[in-house]
C-alpha cells in the first residue's frame, strides 16, 4: 500500500515517514501544498495524509482538487485546528477522517488501517481467505494456523492482492502500490515476489491462491471473509 | 463623498429654485395676459367712443364731433391715434395726433367684426391697436361699411408689467432665501445626534470613555445600541482572551514543573519516558481546552438566527464519515424552522462535541430531537451506548470547570460544552435515555 504524506513541518514529516515505512507502507512525501496537489493528482495512492495548514495550496484545496479529479483514495486530515468548524470543512471537502495534533502514532496507524480496510469494503482487521488468515493490524499471516514469515514487500504484495481479491491486478499496478516515488522499479521483481509468495503460502499448489493471467496480471482467487 | 449636510442642502436648494422659478414664471404670465386683456378692453371702449362721436351725413360722408372723446387724439405725436377707413379703402378720417406716420390698421372689417392686434407703425414704434367694423344703416340710401381703429403706445402697460415683474422676483427671492436658511438651521439641528455619535466614538477611540452614553433619538437607537453591544462584546472577548492566556500560562506550569522534576530527580528511563508522555498529553489537553474557551464568542449584539437542523446535519454528515465502520443509525427530529441566535462556530463546537460523544459510545443508534418549549429551546441527544452512571454524572460535568484543574480523558469535550453553554446562559442535564445510553438535554433560554 502506498501512502502520500503532505506535511510542511519537516520533523513531523520525517517522523511520519519513518513510522509508516516501519509499518510496511510505501511512503511519498510532499513539503508544501503545490507538491502535495501534484502528487495527489499524478500517482495512484491508496491513502493520503494531508495537513490542513500548508504553504502555497491549502490542505482543503488539495482535497477538493483530488476529489474533483476523481481520486477516491481515503484521505486523513492532520490539523492543529481542533475547532469543529474546521473539521467539518475538511470532511465536507472530501476527507474521510481527521486527527488533531498532537496525536499518538498508534492512533494514526489504527486510523490508517481502518480507512484502508473501509476502502476495500472490509470491516474487520483479521481476514480469512481459505487456509490463510491475514491480520492487517499486526501484519501477520497464518497458514492453517501456523505463522508464515514474510518480508515487508512480500506482505505488501499479498495485502494488496487480498484487498483487491477477484480483480485482475497488472504488474504495473502492483509496482505502483508497493513502491514509493524514490524506488528504482523493476517489474521483474514482482514475478519473484509472486513466486516466493506461492512457495510460502501454497507449497503443494493445492489452492491456486494467486492466479497468473498471462499478459494481464495476477488475481487473488478467494474472496476474504471477516473473522 | 458629499456630506449628508451638503446633500440635503443641495437637493432642497435645487427643489426650491425649481419651485419658485416655475411659480414666478406662471404668475408673471397670468398677470401679463390679464393686463393685456384689460388694455385691449380699454382700446375697444375708445373705439366705441369714437363711433359715438362720429355721424354720417346724408351724402354718405362722415362727420366727427367738434370735441373728440380723447384729448390725446388732437395732440401731435401724443402716442394715441385714431383712424376711420371706408370699406372701399378710402381713409375718411385721421386723428390730428397721427402726424407723419402711417399705421397699418386692419381695414375692411365686416359689420360688428372686432380685431385687436399689436402693430408697428412707419416710425418703427410698437402700438397696441383695436378696430371695429360698422355699417351705417337702413335709412340711408348710400350705405358704406367703415372700420374704426385706435392705437396706443403701450407705455403704461410696459411700466406696469415691469413693476410687477420686479416685485415678484423680489418677494420670491426673499422667501427662497428665508426657506434655505430655515432648512440649514433645521439640518444642523436634526444632525446634532450624529455629530454627537462621532464625538463620542472619537472619545472611545481615545480611551476617554467605554461606550456611547448620550441620549439619542429613536431613529438612532438601533445604531447606537448595536455599537454599544459590539463594544461590550469586544470588551468581553478581550477579557476572556486575557483570562484564557493567563489561565493557559498558569496551568502549563504544573506539568512543566513535573517534567523538570523528573529530569532533575532522575529515575529509570521508563519512568522518565512515562512522565514525559503523560505530561505531553496533559499539556495538549490544557491547550485545547483553553483555546476553545478563548474562541467561544457567546451571544453577540449581531448574532443572526442559525438553523439548528442544518448545523446538526452538517455535523452528523461528518461523523457518519468518521464513524463509517459503525454504520450509526441517526434519528433526527428537529423542526425545520427551529433556530437560535448564536455564533456558528460556537454551535458547531457544542453539537460537534456532544454528537461526537454520542457516536463514539453508541452501539448503533443516535437520536437528536429539538423543540421550542415554554422554558426555551430544548435539544436532546441520546444514544444506545453504555450511558453514564448516575453517581458519575456530576463528576463528568464538573470536570474542567476550573482552568488549573487536571483535565484528562474524554471529559474535555463536555468541559468545552459547559463553557459554551455558560456563554449563552444555557443549561445541560444528563440522564439515561430510553435507547439505553446517555441522554444529554441542552436548554437555551429565550433571548
Amino acid at each position: 500500500m502506498r501512502i502520500l504524506v503532505v506535511e510542511d513541518e519537516q520533523i513531523l514529516r520525517h517522523q511520519l515517514e519513518t513510522h509508516l515505512r516501519g509499518d510496511g507502507f510505501a511512503v511519498d512525501t510532499a513539503a508544501d501544498g503545490r507538491m502535495g496537489a501534484f502528487r495527489a493528482l499524478e500517482y495512484p495512492y491508496d491513502l493520503a495524509i494531508i495537513d490542513l495548514g500548508l504553504p502555497e495550496i491549502s490542505g482543503i484545496e488539495i482535497i477538493r482538487q483530488a476529489r474533483a479529479a476523481g481520486r477516491i483514495f481515503p484521505i486523513l486530515i492532520l490539523t492543529a485546528q481542533s475547532r469543529w468548524q474546521d473539521k467539518v470543512a475538511g470532511l465536507e471537502a472530501g476527507a474521510d477522517d481527521y486527527l488533531t495534533k498532537p496525536f499518538h502514532m498508534e492512533e494514526l496507524q489504527a486510523r490508517i488501517r481502518a480507512l484502508l480496510r473501509r476502502a476495500a469494503g472490509i470491516t474487520k482487521s483479521t481476514l480469512r481467505c481459505g487456509p490463510l488468515t491475514l491480520d492487517n493490524t499486526a501484519h501477520k499471516v497464518m497458514l492453517d494456523d501456523q505463522p508464515v514469515e514474510l518480508t515487508a514487500y512480500e506482505y505488501r504484495v499479498l495485502e494488496y492482492l487480498v484487498f483487491n481479491a477477484d480483480k485482475v491486478i497488472s504488474k504495473t499496478e502492483l509496482t505502483e502500490h508497493i513502491y514509493d516515488q524514490d524506488f528504482d522499479r523493476d517489474s521483474n521483481v514482482i514475478e519473484v515476489f509472486i513466486r516466493r509468495l506461492r512457495r510460502k503460502l501454497d507449497p503443494d499448489n493445492k489452492y491456486n491462491l494467486i492466479e497468473t493471467l498471462r499478459g494481464h496480471g495476477y488475481r487473488f482467487t478467494i474472496k476474504p471473509e471477516a473473522l | 463623498m458629499l456630506s449628508i449636510n451638503s446633500r440635503l442642502l443641495l437637493a432642497s436648494g435645487i427643489i426650491l429654485i425649481a419651485f419658485f422659478g416655475l411659480t414666478g414664471y406662471t404668475l408673471y404670465n397670468v398677470f401679463r395676459d390679464n393686463l393685456q386683456d384689460a388694455y385691449f378692453e380699454k382700446l375697444h371702449s375708445q373705439v366705441y367712443a369714437l363711433i359715438a362721436a362720429s355721424e354720417i351725413r346724408d351724402d354718405g360722408t362722415l362727420a366727427l364731433a367738434e370735441s373728440l372723446p380723447e384729448m390725446q387724439l388732437s395732440i401731435a405725436n401724443s402716442g394715441f391715434y385714431g383712424q376711420i377707413t371706408r370699406n372701399d379703402g378710402q381713409v375718411v378720417w385721421r386723428s390730428a395726433s397721427m402726424v407723419k406716420r402711417e399705421i397699418p390698421f386692419r381695414t375692411n372689417l365686416g359689420f360688428g367684426q372686432q380685431v385687436q392686434q399689436i402693430l408697428t407703425d412707419s416710425t418703427g414704434q410698437l402700438l397696441y391697436s383695436a378696430s371695429f367694423g360698422i355699417l351705417w344703416d337702413e335709412s340711408r340710401p348710400l350705405t358704406h361699411g367703415f372700420t374704426y381703429s385706435v392705437a396706443e403706445l403701450p407705455e403704461g402697460y410696459n411700466a406696469q408689467l415691469k413693476l410687477f415683474g420686479e416685485k415678484l422676483l423680489g418677494s420670491l427671492s426673499a422667501v427662497a432665501v428665508i426657506l434655505l436658511l430655515a432648512q440649514t438651521a433645521l439640518l444642523r439641528w436634526s444632525l446634532t445626534p450624529l455629530r454627537q455619535v462621532t464625538r463620542e466614538l472619537k472619545a472611545i477611540e481615545d480611551g476617554v470613555q467605554h461606550n456611547l452614553r448620550g441620549e439619542y433619538p429613536k431613529e438612532l437607537l438601533g445604531l447606537t445600541d448595536n455599537i454599544n453591544g459590539l463594544l461590550r462584546t469586544q470588551h468581553e472577548h478581550l477579557e476572556r482572551y486575557r483570562h484564557s492566556l493567563a489561565d493557559l500560562a498558569h496551568s502549563l506550569k504544573t506539568p512543566l514543573a513535573l517534567l523538570r522534576g523528573a529530569v532533575e530527580t532522575g529515575g529509570t528511563m521508563k519512568y522518565i519516558n512515562q512522565t514525559i508522555e503523560d505530561q505531553i498529553d496533559r499539556m495538549s489537553q490544557i491547550i485545547e481546552y483553553q483555546l476553545q474557551r478563548a474562541a467561544t464568542s457567546g451571544r453577540t449584539a449581531l448574532s443572526t438566527p442559525l438553523n439548528i437542523s442544518s448545523i446538526v446535519t452538517k455535523i452528523t454528515h461528518s461523523l457518519d464519515k468518521v464513524y463509517a465502520d459503525k454504520a450509526v443509525r441517526l434519528f433526527l427530529d428537529i423542526a425545520a424552522e427551529l433556530s437560535l441566535r448564536a455564533d456558528e462556530g460556537d454551535l458547531m463546537e457544542l453539537f460537534g462535541n456532544v454528537l461526537d460523544n454520542a457516536y463514539k459510545w453508541c452501539k448503533g443508534q443516535v437520536r437528536v430531537s429539538g423543540a421550542r418549549m415554554e422554558s426555551g429551546l430544548r435539544i436532546i441527544i441520546e444514544d444506545d451506548g453504555p450511558g453514564i452512571p448516575a453517581q458519575k454524572i456530576d463528576q463528568v460535568l464538573m470536570r474542567g470547570m476550573r482552568a488549573d484543574e487536571n483535565i484528562s480523558g474524554h471529559g474535555i469535550g463536555l468541559a468545552i460544552v459547559q463553557d459554551i453553554l455558560q456563554a449563552y446562559g444555557a443549561r445541560i442535564c444528563i440522564q439515561s435515555s430510553g435507547l439505553g445510553g446517555a441522554c444529554v438535554i441542552l436548554t437555551f433560554p429565550d433571548s
